[in-house]
């Protein structure tokens, strides 16, 4: 060290530190705004419901009783606002990058780094993370926990609460305890009994605690964890399918990730090493929340999207950042011209894709042909850089520009104008709570808010603090004010309908088809909705 | 999903459940040829069942296809975990890689095979379907466990409803409709039970022909999947000929098969045989000709009524009823082949082994416990298999003594885990219908007919074992004077229970030794005495076997086991609900496990017979043995294509395929019910009594009914209601629940007969009912016009055709804060 750098007044900056910075700005910045933009809808709307329900009192499957969830219900306890709970969701969740810094060494800098870029960036991430769905906590645990498995060596006392936070997780903590279950029995490997006694102490106060509910009622043996994970196959949490939002949303972590696991074992096979710890759990962590994953693809939740993007970023991470090292070696003079007709080719097909896609697929033939050309002049391109031992690395990129692509524009549509996209959904709009203002009003002067039984569910988050509402089948019931009614079922003798367009639930339709998808990305605005509408109907004079 | 593409997802659930089973297969089965391949289908179904109901139980699971499937990860999990930590896993699964692949084909071949016979004839509508299929929705409808009756609101099911859940994990998993999931259901016990059939009697025929005789092995696997699965008794031999003309009535007679002589449509003269013309086609045409087999009484006279069944799993499959015994087969050779390996295991069992490893303790818990829980009358004659197997082993070591009072040591603790793992559903059980141990003083089976049941079987094992095993066969004091004991305590059981006058007989109670001993026909002293002498024979065959620590022994032990059933049916009973038949289940549920015991032991006695039989002496034994089996054969060849309408029915696997057709406004409540009422919800249906309108314009009960199409929406949902079957509710739950369910019934007839609002809406109430039901049931079962205008004041949530459902008005207040 020269006396120069000793008497300087500022740590010296590295490379290294300022992209840790950029990406735990990037982290940082795609949540917060999710805080108080997103609205309330999907898994969120569930359960904040069960949330409110719980800090009413009330028995109610939507509360689950993970400990955000319990937190959750705490807040509601004192405000009517989602918003507290989001902030106490994302503290938690802004944990992550501290503790994929102590994963520098087991990863890899560059590879934890690139992990936390991932996670940044994850859409699946941003929606669950930022929003009070019971599962807010997961994924900072599930990196804890990664963290704690392969970083260091925690003392044993702080296996309590690592074990008390996992039992009063989400599921998506799941894929890492099966995961890590798995690699220690293939590895032999015996955890401390110190460990396993103040695990097992954390974790049956956790398992305790979520059986009574946190206070609501013992309802039998509850893991949190794996009920949500169950419940999750049936329950309405998103308005797209799991499928349908991992193609939104999760390709470029899905293929990548999973590319990632098949390099990973080949490169294994080949070097004829065992893996390391880091390896062997993102290994098993990846294959649990695959197959959860392929699994689920038919039902309604983001949770295993989530899930497959989490466990998938720490494959694909330590990847890319083994790759990076492949592209600083490369001959890139030799390559560059190829990789240059590659990228312009491609830029040119997507340029033509979009043509295609805005003209809902009628675009002529010359567009098509276009298309087609520049599409297998560039695969063409690519085929001949990975034909080049020393060029082969550069074969990557056009597709790592467009999977980043990807990336941003699904993290940027989630993060920054949620309302318009298919996640989360279906959301309670703000004509909801219009709704409720409107009945609370017109039933000012007396008499009670009627909504219909078919509503019982979806009125709890925005009629929430209204005070005693009457649910009912068949209308009019004596001494109501207001009705809120499906608008299917016939106008109420002695009632008159208000006037408006009064949506209790809305949802994005996700894009129709390929073309209908290209659409999207390139123009994020042009999803049709579907609204769940009602009538309000107020007492005649 | 379509019918196939919903049979290629069962299958594939069936088939990851196997897989995941193997690790634990491995070890529980590491001497048998396929490493226990064939019997991991039932071994994981089994486990995870028994998972499922524990976590449901507790409240960890939740209902719906998420808690199955977390049930199988979990199970998943711990294989893997099991899996890992053997370091002979890799090894074995290299070894038992052929086997492995010769399970999954067989399985895939008899599952499939089975489901394409179940395609032309898928109907749940007769004998005890509805009762089944009922169960089946219980278990995946439930909102809790233990599971609720549908057709008792508000109670649990009381009954051994273990395989009903086997069955609802695969078809919830593979998200089938449970219609169709009942159908797959059966295709999956058939091919389970043929696997594990043949993996059992592999593993007995490799221990006694060695390694080299690759090609007996796989013969005896062969048998013993056809033993078990298109055996049949002879008798049906003389209906085929009777279709075609050739029925003799002297002949007939003499066998004592008259009653198969077909008399044609206007018989002339006396004539005892069915009123049925002769068949066109090569097998017998006429409606149900399958049914006889499964009952004595229709082969020919009997003395006074014994309508006992006589069933045989060839019979069952084809029936298609999926009742515990028949999804108990899987379990009950799962529970043998467990025995057997334990037998064959080396060193001694005490209660220490179990601390060295306590996942055997576990999974003989858990493997006998579901016996239980599937079919409890199998899990008597399997455990005391299972602990003759481990007092053999011990004995291998040492004196009796110790080896009796360590096997003890070690058969206590698995048994307390099980009983402590059911006592949800032991508690919910109703001992209230069964009477205990009686003495049978009736005619008792004619030897012809007991021939021309067990005839093919008994005929292989006995000579066959002899044959075989003279040379170590001596016949030596010691294990006769012993075995001998086998025959003589179960009549000396019948003489006392004779002596306290505890017997009953064919319409007869009571009575001292005179009835008891007279009653007895001439025939029924030859069967009873034919029982005893080959269960004696066999018994000491075993103890000289085992002795020697012989690999024939467990054969010789399974086949005992067999004679030991027949023989105490003929004895002894268990008096029950179905009293009105004595002995109706015991030599039903005795009878179909010995059945079961001797498709082991006698394929491989008879391949064992022409193993070790000099080459010259094989065509001479051949000619007796393929007249035998081609008799046994005659039942599932001729009547396979009987039941299936000669395959020329439109293929569905739904088993409600046909109410869709007649009645498509029926089919559409059910799927209506299935998708938008919630399940802990009571919905209101038919008595199952009629009512017409009296002369002062009252409802006036015309038919009390008993058993019928009643009941069809708790059958085919699942959903709670009020009351169904109310002969079915007294068996289950014992007479003292009579008066219950006649108010029930009251209650459910003055909500269809109401003559005002007030007058149906109490009654709802008092039924708890959120819905009513008014469908075709209803119309024929209200006449006249009884039936109260409901939509003048509940809701109507469902119209379709002449089909309604009506749901009582929602109306309560919900404090939002």
């Amino acid at each position: 060290m020269t006396a120069f750098a000793r008497s300087a007044p500022f740590p010296a900056v590295t490379m290294a530190s300022v992209a840790w910075a950029v990406a735990i700005a990037i982290f940082i910045l795609l949540r917060v705004g999710v805080v108080w933009r997103a609205p309330v809808g999907g898994a969120e709307l569930d359960h904040l419901s069960g949330a409110w329900q719980a800090s009413n009192g009330v028995e109610d499957s939507r509360y689950v009783s993970t400990l955000y969830q319990a937190v959750t219900a705490l807040t509601l306890g004192w405000t009517e606002s989602e918003t507290p709970a989001r902030a106490l969701a994302l503290a938690g969740t802004l944990t992550i990058p501290l503790a994929l810094l102590l994963l520098r060494r087991a990863l890899g800098e560059g590879g934890a780094l690139l992990t936390l870029l991932l996670l940044a960036l994850d859409p699946a991430g941003i929606a669950i993370g930022a929003t009070a769905t019971a599962a807010a906590w997961d994924a900072a645990i599930a990196v804890w926990l990664v963290a704690a498995l392969v970083a260091g060596r925690p003392p044993p006392w702080a296996w309590l609460p690592i074990a008390f936070l996992a039992a009063t997780a989400g599921p998506l903590t799941l894929p890492v305890i099966a995961g890590a279950v798995v690699v220690a029995a293939m590895r032999g490997q015996r955890p401390a009994r110190e460990a396993v006694l103040w695990g097992a102490l954390g974790a049956a106060l956790g398992l305790l605690l979520a059986s009574l509910q946190f206070g609501l009622g013992a309802e039998g043996l509850r893991i949190p964890s794996l009920h949500l994970l169950a419940v999750g196959f049936g329950e309405p949490w998103s308005g797209a399918t799991v499928a349908q939002l991992a193609a939104l949303y999760g390709l470029p972590l899905l293929v990548g990730g999973a590319g990632a696991g098949v390099w990973l074992i080949a490169r294994l096979r080949r070097e004829r090493r065992a893996p390391a710890p880091a390896e062997a759990l993102a290994l098993g962590m990846a294959g649990v929340a695959a197959i959860w994953f392929l699994v689920a693809m038919p039902s309604h939740s983001p949770l295993p999207l989530a899930a497959a993007t989490l466990a998938f970023s720490f494959l694909l991470g330590p990847a890319l950042a083994r790759l990076a090292d492949r592209l600083l070696d490369a001959r890139w003079g030799e390559g560059r011209w190829l990789l240059a007709a590659a990228l312009a080719l491609a830029g040119i097909a997507a340029f033509a894709l979009s043509g295609l896609a805005h003209a809902g697929g009628s675009g002529g033939n010359a567009e098509q042909a276009l298309f087609a050309a520049s599409l297998t002049l560039a695969a063409a391109a690519v085929a001949a850089l990975a034909s080049g031992r020393e060029t082969a690395p550069l074969a990557f990129l056009p597709a790592l520009a467009a999977g980043g692509a990807l990336l941003v524009a699904g993290a940027s549509g989630v993060a920054l104008s949620a309302g318009g996209e298919p996640l989360p959904g279906p959301v309670s709009p703000a004509s909801a709570r219009d709704i409720r203002d409107v009945a609370l009003e017109a039933s000012a002067s007396g008499g009670s808010v009627v909504v219909h039984e078919r509503y019982r569910e979806a009125l709890t988050w925005p009629f929430r603090d209204s005070g005693d509402v009457v649910l009912a089948s068949h209308a009019p019931p004596p001494g109501a004010a207001v009705l809120i009614w499906p608008i299917d079922e016939p106008a109420p003798e002695g009632f008159t309908a208000l006037e408006g367009r009064w949506a209790l639930e809305r949802a994005i339709r996700g894009p129709a088809g390929f073309l209908g998808y290209v659409r999207w990305l390139t123009e994020r605005n042009s999803l049709g909705e579907e609204l769940e509408l009602v009538a309000i109907y107020v007492r005649a004079p | 999903m379509s019918g196939v593409a919903e049979a290629f997802a069962f299958w594939g659930v069936a088939v990851v459940i196997a897989a995941l089973a193997l690790p634990l297969a491995f070890r529980l089965f590491r001497r048998f040829p396929d490493g226990g391949a064939g019997l991991a289908f039932t071994l994981g179904l089994t486990l995870i069942a028994a998972g499922y109901f524990l976590l449901r139980v507790a409240g960890t699971l939740p209902a719906g296809r998420g808690g199955l499937l977390l049930a199988i990860a979990l199970f998943a999990l711990v294989m893997v975990v099991f899996a890992a930590r053997d370091r002979r896993f890799p090894a074995t699964l290299r070894r038992s890689l052929p086997g492995i692949a010769a399970a999954a084909a067989l399985f895939s071949a008899l599952f499939f095979g089975y489901a394409f016979f179940r395609a032309h004839t898928p109907d749940i509508a007769h004998t005890e379907q509805p009762m089944d299929f009922l169960y089946l929705n219980a278990m995946l409808v439930s909102p809790d466990y233990p599971p609720h009756d549908p057709w008792f609101a508000g109670e649990r099911a009381s009954y051994y409803y273990g395989g009903y859940l086997q069955a609802a994990v695969l078809t919830g998993a593979s998200d089938v409709w449970p219609a169709t999931g009942y159908n797959l259901s059966l295709a999956a016990v058939f091919a389970s039970a043929g696997t594990a059939a043949a993996s059992l009697c592999a593993a007995l025929a490799r221990w006694l022909f060695g390694r080299r005789a690759r090609r007996w092995v796989a013969l005896a696997a062969a048998g013993g999947v056809a033993a078990l699965l298109f055996a049949g008794p002879l008798a049906s031999v003389f209906e085929l000929a009777a279709a075609h003309g050739a029925d003799h009535q002297g002949v007939y007679e003499a066998f004592g098969v008259e009653g198969l002589v077909r008399c044609g449509p206007n018989p002339q003269g006396p004539c005892t045989g069915q009123p049925l013309a002769a068949a066109a086609t090569w097998y017998p045409e006429d409606h149900w000709a399958w049914w006889r087999m499964s009952r004595m009484s229709y082969w020919g006279p009997q003395p006074g009524y014994t309508d006992v069944i006589t069933e045989v799993p060839a019979f069952s499959f084809l029936l298609g009823d999926l009742h515990p015994h028949v999804m108990a087969i899987p379990g009950a050779l799962l529970a043998l082949a467990l025995s057997a390996a334990i037998w064959r295991g080396r060193g001694v069992l005490s209660w220490r082994e179990h601390r060295r490893r306590p996942w055997m303790l576990a999974a003989v818990a858990l493997v006998f416990g579901s016996l239980a829980f599937v079919n409890t009358w199998d899990v008597m004659p399997l455990s005391l298999a299972l602990g003759a197997a481990v007092i053999a082993r011990n004995l291998r070591a040492g004196a009796a003594l110790p080896a009796i009072s360590g096997a003890a040591s070690w058969l206590i603790p698995p048994a307390l885990l099980a009983v402590a793992a059911w006592s949800p559903w032991i508690a919910g059980l109703s001992t209230s219908s069964v009477e205990g141990l009686y003495a049978y003083s009736g005619a008792g089976t004619r030897i012809r007919h007991a021939a021309l049941l067990w005839g093919a079987s008994v005929a292989f094992v006995l000579p066959a074992l002899v044959w075989a095993f003279r040379r170590r066969l001596r016949l030596e004091a010691g294990p006769l004077a012993i075995a001998a004991a086998a025959p003589v305590l179960p009549f000396l059981l019948w003489l006392a229970l004779v002596a306290a006058e505890r017997t009953a007989g064919v319409f007869s109670e009571g009575g001292g030794f005179g009835t008891a001993f007279g009653a007895r026909g001439t025939e029924g002293w030859l069967t009873l005495g034919f029982f005893a002498v080959a269960l004696w024979l066999l018994a000491a065959a075993t103890l000289a076997l085992a002795r020697r620590a012989h690999p024939a022994a467990p054969l010789a032990g399974i086949a005992a086991l067999a004679m030991l059933l027949l023989y105490g049916a003929e004895l002894l009973f268990i008096r029950d609900a179905l009293f009105f038949v004595p002995r109706h289940n015991t030599v039903f549920k005795l009878s179909y496990q010995a059945w079961l015991l001797i498709s082991v032991a006698s394929p491989i006695a008879l391949v064992a017979a022409f193993r070790f039989a000099a080459p010259r002496a094989r065509p001479l034994l051949a000619v007796p043995v393929v007249i035998l089996l081609g008799g046994s054969l005659v039942f599932a060849v001729t009547m396979t294509p009987n039941r299936a309408g000669g395959f020329t029915e439109p293929v569905s696997l739904d088993g409600l395929h046909y109410v869709g057709f007649y009645h498509p406004d029926e089919y559409a409540l059910i799927r209506w019910l299935a998708a938008n009422v919630e399940p802990e919800a009571v919905v209101a249906e038919a008595s199952g009594r009629v009512w017409r309108m009296g002369d002062e314009g009252k409802a006036v009960l015309e038919d009390r009914g008993g058993y019928g199409s009643f009941g069809r929406v708790g059958v085919r949902t699942g959903l709670q209601t009020p009351i169904g079957w109310p002969g079915h509710e007294r068996t289950w739950r014992g007479k003292d629940v009579s008066p219950e369910i006649d108010r029930r019934r009251d209650r459910v007839d003055r909500v269809y007969t109401a003559s005002s609002r007030d007058e149906a809406l109490a009654a709802l109430g008092e039924l708890g009912a959120a819905y009513v039901v008014v469908g075709r049931e209803e119309r024929e079962r209200y006449r006249d016009g009884l039936i109260p205008p409901f939509g003048a004041f509940l809701e109507t949530v469902f119209a379709e055709g002449d089909v309604r459902v009506f749901r009582v008005p929602v109306l309560e207040v919900v404090a939002t804060r």
